[in-house]
């Protein structure tokens, strides 16, 4: 009744709605919707709540409108989560506001006051190189395998397929055609590797709302850090399989798609738990006591704000702009992970090379497409 | 394990904030966390993350580097430098006599105040064996 592109989609919604909806309980427990407050006030629960349910709610009926309405147009699945991303924004800007304005009319905080802890890197004894290790292997049976394929791969070879599992673009051979895919995992595993040390080095603003706030911080770069070396362990072996059919070596035929995209899925569901127990600076870890270092042990001077006011630095809460940071990356406040100091030259730029990069390569295949 | 070094500054505090980075960096030293020829944080990250201007880091830096506790590096990034501070002897004793003067007028007793002195450095040396 359903081919494996619907399930394929079905599934794909439901894991990236789960990963949304989940958002608000990952985050500092001190930046609440991209609002800077001292946790603990009743009206958080109830936010998190209510965005959780909303966004289940919609990622429910997108996945029934997969298996119904859309079946005929099977890449719908593309579409879904920026639907869902878009939805959980409004929600997301709705509590936004909400909370903010509470904050301004009861005072919460006094935006002259309170305490920052920073973490800063004095020195790595040890980048974890072995977490690369996997992907590298991958990446490397892409062109071992290829190279041993390569006399038998047929003359004209297809390069991309349909939703439907059937070729829909054709290619001379060539080594540059043959090994596309794996030139593709080159760049996505120096990429992620670049990241990863990057992400290393970088000094953090602890959220002093928490006990061992500096511990957690450490942990979860250290974390982040590991998790983007194993990244490209799902997504080369994605490429794997797609240069294997390409090569005519294995036929999937109608289950392309799923057989594609199963180490990609496999990557997101497991990424779930992994962001829920970890949080954005360590937040949701289960920290012992006897790692307790005395530094830490934040005070609230005569009823003062404990934490710094940070929110003139976020636009929305979501777009880090401080000139007076030198940091390109920055943990994000809504989500786990990190994203830009737009207050920055250099991660302007970086973020336009990206976008032009991005802008450039889809120009590319859409002539090809053409030709 | 990698080395952090944890600052926190207190604006509400009524102490300079360039004291409490002072104090603190250097107070990391004396504990061992922060050991001979390791770098500081480059002073517009460090006053990025404490939300300080970095005027003020250059201000605690350039004071530690006066007392000897840091000096400038090759890639102009400031450094933990080295215990063979000859002068070091000699920029404490202000300090030390400014402390003593003011306990003695406070009236506690020279062998208190030896006591106290030994029991300090003690617990720091303590510390720093024990991490």
């Amino acid at each position: 009744m359903f081919d494996y592109s619907d399930i394929f989609g079905f599934i794909f919604t439901i894991v990236i709605g789960i990963m949304l909806s989940i958002i608000p309980y990952v985050t500092e427990k001190s930046a609440v919707f991209g609002v800077r407050v001292q946790p603990g006030q009743p009206v958080f629960r109830r936010a998190r709540r209510e965005y959780l349910i909303a966004v289940l709610i919609t990622t429910a009926l997108l996945a029934a409108l997969q298996l119904t309405i859309f079946l005929k147009y099977a890449l719908f699945f593309i579409f879904s989560p920026f639907i869902l991303i878009g939805f959980s924004f409004i929600i997301y800007l709705i509590w936004h506001y909400r909370i903010l304005n509470i904050k301004k009319k009861e005072h919460w905080e006094d935006s002259e006051g309170g305490m920052v802890l920073g973490t800063f890197v004095v020195s790595r004894s040890k980048f974890p190189l072995e977490y690369a290790i996997p992907g590298i292997i991958i990446l490397a049976t892409i062109f071992i395998a290829g190279a041993i394929y390569y006399p038998s791969i047929p003359a004209i070879i297809a390069t991309h397929y349909g939703a439907n599992g059937l070729p829909n673009q054709y290619s001379k051979k060539s080594i540059g055609a043959v090994f596309s895919p794996g030139f593709i995992g080159i760049g996505i595993t120096a990429f992620m590797y670049l990241l990863s040390v990057a992400i290393s080095r970088t000094s953090l603003r602890a959220d002093s709302s928490q006990p061992d706030a500096a511990e957690r911080a450490i942990i979860f770069r250290n974390r982040i850090s590991i998790l983007l070396l194993l990244i490209p362990v799902f997504m080369n072996s994605t490429f794997l399989l797609s240069s294997l059919e390409m090569w005519d070596v294995i036929h999937p035929g109608t289950a392309t798609i799923i057989i594609l995209i199963i180490p990609i899925l496999i990557l997101l569901v497991a990424i779930i738990p992994f962001f829920y127990m970890t949080g954005q600076l360590g937040s949701n870890l289960k920290i012992g006591t006897a790692n307790k270092s005395e530094i830490n042990q934040g005070k609230s001077i005569n009823g003062q704000p404990k934490i710094r006011d940070d929110d003139k630095y976020w636009r929305a809460g979501v777009i880090y702009v401080n000139s007076n940071d030198n940091r390109i990356l920055v943990p994000k406040r809504f989500g786990e992970g990190y994203t830009l100091n737009f207050g920055n030259k250099v991660s302007i730029i970086l973020f336009s090379l990206i976008i032009a990069i991005a802008a450039i390569i889809l120009i590319i295949v859409t002539a090809f497409a053409l030709y | 394990m990698d080395r952090n070094l944890n600052i926190i500054i207190d604006h509400n505090s009524q102490e300079p904030i360039y004291k409490q980075l002072y104090d603190q960096i250097a107070y990391s030293i004396s504990a061992g966390i922060l050991s001979e020829g390791d770098f500081l944080p480059p002073s517009r990250t460090m006053a990025g993350i404490l939300d300080i201007n970095f005027h003020t880091v250059n201000e605690a830096y350039s004071r530690l580097r006066e007392s000897g506790i840091i000096t400038m590096a090759k890639n102009r990034h400031y450094m933990v430098s080295s215990n063979m501070n000859k002068n070091a002897m000699e920029k404490i004793k202000p300090k030390e006599k400014a402390l003593i003067n003011e306990a003695i007028a406070m009236g506690i007793r020279a062998e208190d105040l030896r006591k106290s002195f030994d029991g300090i450095i003690k617990a720091m040396k303590n510390k720093s064996n024990g991490d």
